[in-house]
């Protein structure tokens, strides 16, 4: 009798002893995956804010907007699903500057609208699985910009990046407004193309 | 041969182009575009999700590489 309750006192202890390294073996992973975060957001961090800046063109909404996003990070931050956390970064910032415009925002100072009004955290509800999807299509819209023919993306990124007018990207690029408007419009067929018809 | 979808996409992608700087006219013709056809909206929407997610993926160090070559 005391020999079995010693064996099983001893196997008890191998299992929790077992038990315990496993915990600790996820523990470590979970910190792993935690510090990459860490180290992506942080080194992610100026690029962003430059990014912002310049979708935006204003350093105090810039500045804000970066620490919102890096706030909706979080909820990523153990999801080891994700492969590329600046992919996901950029697209929620993106989301933060549409509807910081959907909310009407202006970008005075005085004009200052807090990050309450904007709405839910979208990103907060947005499921996994959508979050892998929406990757693998920017990744397959990236691919489709890198492969558009230069002048097409020569327009689009004036257009859409540096935000010149039709007229201006035109005058840049010794074009007709006309050939503008077509090289933007091939530009979103190829899009589409590239990830594919939502529907039908 | 274009599919119908094919069409409706030529179409919406030109009126999509066309609206940033989009006369008082376009704009009533775009809008009656729209509200013709639920399939319209949608193709229309679908693309304007994928202008602003490519103009969002813009950043990309990669894709920087490739404006800078194009601009010189």
């Amino acid at each position: 009798m005391p020999k079995r309750a010693a064996d099983v006192a001893i196997a008890m202890s191998q299992r929790d002893r077992h038990l315990a390294l496993n915990e600790l073996a996820l523990e470590e992973d979970a910190k792993r995956l935690r510090s990459q975060f860490d180290e992506a957001m942080t080194a992610h961090r100026d690029e962003l804010l430059k990014y912002l800046h310049r979708r935006t063109r204003d350093a105090e909404l810039a500045a804000d907007l970066t620490q919102e996003t890096l706030s909706r990070m979080m909820v990523y931050r153990d999801n080891s699903k994700i492969e590329s956390y600046e992919l996901l970064m950029y697209r929620v910032a993106h989301n933060l500057v549409l509807e910081h415009q959907r909310a009407g925002f202006r970008r005075h100072a005085s004009d200052h609208v807090s990050l309450s009004v904007v709405g839910p955290l979208r990103a907060d509800e947005t499921p996994v699985d959508e979050i892998v999807d929406a990757r693998m299509s920017l990744e397959l819209l990236k691919r489709a910009l890198i492969g558009l023919p230069p002048k097409r993306r020569l327009a689009f990124v004036l257009s859409r990046f540096e935000g010149m007018t039709y007229p201006e990207v035109a005058a840049r690029m010794g074009i007709s407004v006309k050939m503008v408007e077509k090289h933007i419009s091939k530009a979103l067929l190829a899009f589409r193309a590239a990830v594919g018809e939502p529907d039908e | 041969m274009a599919t119908e979808n094919e069409q409706l996409a030529r179409l919406a992608a030109d009126f999509l182009a066309r609206s940033r700087e989009e006369t008082t006219a376009e704009r009533q013709a775009r809008e009656a575009w729209l509200a013709k056809d639920p399939r319209h909206l949608r193709i229309y929407r679908s693309l304007e999700q994928l202008d602003k997610d490519a103009t969002a993926l813009l950043d990309d160090p990669e894709l920087r590489a490739l404006l800078k070559r194009d601009s010189e």
